[in-house]
């Protein structure tokens, strides 16, 4: 039988996938807010521009599971670049923010960013008080 | 007999025609896009020397304001996403409803390609809405920024909205090995001007060879398991708020006094 394919298919070496990155911010929010809150990563094929698309949402169990939308991360078959697209502004017409990252060390600090906004922390802290009060 | 109120107010500050409409038409549930002015501002209008008091449910759409006629613990969020907000909504009597209200992006900021996809996306939230729930008592009204022949609002893999109710009726199809659940899209029977009625919700004249003039941008679907209890002859596009046009002389929306949209209101039978 003909070897198609290499006897050994490695995984590149030293990359880090933007779900994992998403992972591990949801898991630090869940650390962080003693499991009240939590993050989700709902991965869709995308069928457009880019091959995969990652939605972060903060689910709050004590709400029914309530999610709300915080970002998208889209990128496609080499993982990088990705693109993240979130809508900070507290001004409701205000258009995405979409920002580029070429590795995932740029990947890490542009979620660091939009997860430091302050419409997003204010999200958080009226989830947070509100599951408190459940 | 629960009844909604949906109006993109296009960031007019128009508090006293949303007082008018909700005095004339007592809706139950009054979701409004495009809002510009606080909330709690027009919650005490509209509760001024009224006995049947709205409240303002929890959640963070930013684009959709909801008042509801109903303690709030009968109103819950499910999800919010960008120009998306899913609601569970248990009416004094009847079954509990999942109402999605949408505001999807204008055809001035998305292409037509865009629009597909975040009606792909819409069918995904929904469906993963009502595996949460249980459910498919779904109502799903806004707006589409899109006419209802448009592929988003008719194609299997977007909201999958058909004009006839017995077609709806059969649930869903299968295409290409997916089972693709129906919505009934009434908003097909108010197009045109039969009876001297407006013929769309929003008026947009384009000097390009193909111009439709009116769109019916604002609608709603109905999944077929609530078809016995909508109401379609409560169904309308409303051009006054009862005692003020909110149309010019042209019978168009009045954008300047008003909003460049209609509203639209429905009811459902208990």
């Amino acid at each position: 039988m003909t070897d198609f394919w290499p006897a050994v298919i490695k995984e590149t070496p030293g990359l880090v996938p933007p779900i994992t990155l998403l992972k591990e911010a949801g898991t630090d929010l869940g650390d962080k807010t003693n499991h009240m809150l939590r993050g989700q990563v709902e991965t869709n094929a995308s069928g457009g521009d880019y091959d995969f698309e990652h939605i972060f949402y903060i689910v709050a169990p004590a709400l029914d599971n309530y999610r709300y939308e915080i970002l998208r991360v889209l990128h496609g078959i080499t993982l990088y670049p990705a693109r993240v697209i979130r809508r900070p502004a507290p001004n409701v017409f205000a258009p995405a923010v979409i920002e580029d990252a070429p590795d995932a060390a740029q990947l890490r600090k542009l979620l660091q960013a939009a997860f430091n906004d302050p419409t997003v922390q204010k999200a958080v802290g009226a989830l947070l008080a509100q599951s408190k009060a459940a | 007999m629960p009844s909604f109120l949906f109006w993109n107010t296009n960031r007019k500050p128009v508090e006293q025609a949303i007082v008018r409409l909700a005095r004339k038409h007592n809706p139950d549930l009054l979701i409004l896009a495009e809002y510009p002015v606080e909330r709690e501002e027009l919650l005490a209008k509209l509760n001024e020397g009224e006995r049947a008091k709205y409240t303002l449910p929890g959640g963070f759409s930013e684009r959709l304001s909801f008042f509801v006629r109903l303690p709030p613990d009968r109103f819950v969020s499910v999800t919010d996403k960008p120009g998306i907000a899913i609601r569970r909504f248990v009416p004094s009597v009847g079954g509990e409803l999942l109402i999605v209200a949408v505001h999807l992006p204008s055809k001035f900021h998305a292409t037509g390609d865009d629009q597909k996809y975040l009606a792909v996306d819409l069918q995904r939230a929904i469906g993963e809405a009502e595996g949460r729930v249980g459910h498919r008592r779904t109502v799903v009204v806004g707006d589409f920024n899109m006419d209802p022949f448009e592929p988003g609002l008719v194609a299997s893999h977007g909201l999958h909205a058909v004009m006839d109710r017995r077609i709806a009726n059969r649930g869903s199809r299968t295409v290409n090995g997916t089972e693709c659940p129906f919505f009934y899209n009434p908003m097909w029977s108010l197009m045109g001007d039969v009876d001297g009625r407006s013929p769309g919700t929003f008026y947009y004249p384009k000097s390009g060879p193909v111009a439709y003039f009116w769109h019916m941008f604002d609608q709603v679907l109905i999944r077929p398991t609530l078809l016995e209890r909508f109401d379609q002859r409560s169904l309308c596009i409303m051009s006054s708020d009862g005692e003020r046009s909110l149309a010019g002389s042209d019978g168009r929306p009045d954008g300047k006094r008003a909003s460049d949209h209609f509203p639209i209101g429905f009811r459902l039978r208990d």
